[in-house]
């Protein structure tokens, strides 16, 4: 066997650079550039809603109260929301209190309005945290795939139909992670499936395959239009909720690490009642 | 082109901001591309990510050029998008995707990176950049965004993993050569 002192050697990366050249700029100079137009357009956009509620007078987001006297129009107020952080990456931004109107995207097949009270932050533009210990996450998610085992196995992600009882069947069919029957309720104002989650007692999560990325939890699905994988850490109860708006499957997930607190559970039920489709 | 050590960006009056990333792409691409070799074990993808890595400086220039060290920031960026790539990287592979490309190297050298893409990712990278880029701890710590002790505890384990995954590559040949 080589000796591992003389293959650790900078002389890898020196072959490495040797071999390369460096491309054409312009392309790269174009990406950016289509970038920057994007976002210039959204700020652009941004900046004429603030604009337009400024001059009607009204706060920035609903529900949020205001020092100046109600504007004397006659007539309800239409309804206005925050602009939710675009978020940098993995990089956790506050949100401020509020209604936020979220987009349909790769994360939600349906547009829906969402409120948040204080302590809440949002990572990768979708995923929303309960701060100061991220003890609650709630985001919205578009499942195409699911892991047949959440544990081990090859860590390939297997198709799942797109009805509602296709996701709930394949959650079930985890081997560990679902804790009982699916229960029928509510979400959106949409009748709603929600399937319990928890880690089992005993499973050792050091011989699953999210230790080799030092992620002790289980891989439940990954969303591929979002490249995102929904984790399930211990301790922690999810719980995802599937249900129909026209012919697309919606799904929440929610996670709570402190499932045995009232106070935690009540937040996230505060933040989950909140939630409203639009169609 | 030899690789030049990376000059500052100052005193480079009456260029624009582009022009000087320009410039930093000129001097470091290569550079980058052969550090970010051993993290993700794939010419290629090493290419993209710093291609991606510049592709961002130029969208954040007035910020990009004030920089005391660019390229310690397109570093940092370029580990930090390898990140996300590499799990599609491990989905495309188990799907049968392409090809890996790498530079010539002896076989020996290719056994060594290819066992260093099993390590998990938070020690391969720092072995990668430590061992193979040469880049002295704290500048591997800032790479990744990791304390220093980190990075010195996963250099450790690493080093140990890579032993015994390469003690089992070469027991393997080793088999298959005697039958």
């Amino acid at each position: 066997m080589a000796d591992l002192d003389r293959l650790l050697k900078a002389d890898i990366s020196h072959a490495a650079a040797q071999a390369v050249k460096p491309p054409d700029f312009a392309p790269i100079e174009h990406r950016a550039a289509k970038r920057r137009r994007t976002h210039t357009m959204m700020m652009a956009a941004a900046a004429a809603v603030v604009i337009a509620l400024v001059a009607a007078g009204s706060s920035l987001v609903i529900g949020r109260e205001s020092a100046s006297p109600p504007p004397a129009s006659p007539g309800p107020p239409s309804p206005t929301f925050g602009s939710m952080p675009s978020g940098d990456g993995a990089k956790d931004q506050a949100i401020e209190p509020g209604t936020y109107r979220i987009p349909s995207s790769t994360w939600s097949a349906v547009d829906f309005t969402i409120a948040f009270p204080e302590d809440w932050t949002v990572q990768y533009g979708n995923i929303y945290h309960h701060e100061p210990h991220q003890d609650l996450t709630l985001e919205a998610a578009v499942v195409d795939e699911i892991f047949t085992d959440a544990c081990r196995g090859d860590g390939v992600p297997k198709a799942v139909g797109p009805r509602v009882q296709d996701l709930i069947t394949a959650l079930r069919r985890q081997p560990g992670p679902a804790t009982g029957r699916p229960v029928k309720t509510t979400l959106g104002g949409y009748p709603a499936t929600r399937v319990d989650l928890r880690v089992p007692k005993g499973l050792d999560l050091e011989d699953c395959r999210g230790a080799d990325d030092d992620v002790l939890g289980l891989q439940i699905w990954h969303s591929a239009p979002a490249d995102n994988y929904f984790v399930l850490f211990p301790g922690a109860v999810a719980s995802v909720y599937t249900f129909e708006v026209g012919n697309q499957r919606q799904v929440f997930v929610t996670q709570n690490r402190s499932p045995h607190s009232p106070e935690a559970r009540a937040k996230l039920q505060a933040v989950l009642d909140s939630i409203r489709i639009d169609r | 082109m030899g690789l030049q050590p990376f000059q500052p960006l100052t005193g480079r009056e009456g260029l624009s901001d582009t022009d000087m990333v320009r410039d930093v792409f000129e001097a470091s691409y290569r550079r980058l591309v052969g550090q970010l070799y051993g993290v993700c074990g794939d010419l290629t993808e090493a290419e993209e990510v710093v291609a991606e890595a510049f592709a961002r400086a130029v969208q954040h220039q007035r910020t990009f050029v004030h920089l005391d060290n660019p390229e310690a920031w397109l570093r940092t960026v370029a580990v930090n998008v390898s990140r996300t790539r590499f799990r599609w990287r491990r989905l495309a592979a188990a799907r049968g995707g392409d090809e890996v490309r790498h530079p010539a190297l002896d076989d020996d050298r290719l056994v060594l990176i290819a066992a260093l893409r099993k390590l998990p990712a938070a020690q391969r990278e720092a072995i990668a950049l430590h061992y193979l880029a040469d880049l002295p701890i704290h500048e591997v710590a800032a790479a990744t965004g990791s304390p220093v002790g980190t990075v010195k505890a996963r250099l450790s384990r690493g080093r140990a993993a890579l032993a015994v995954l390469l003690a089992d590559i070469y027991d393997s040949s080793e088999e298959a050569r005697h039958g």
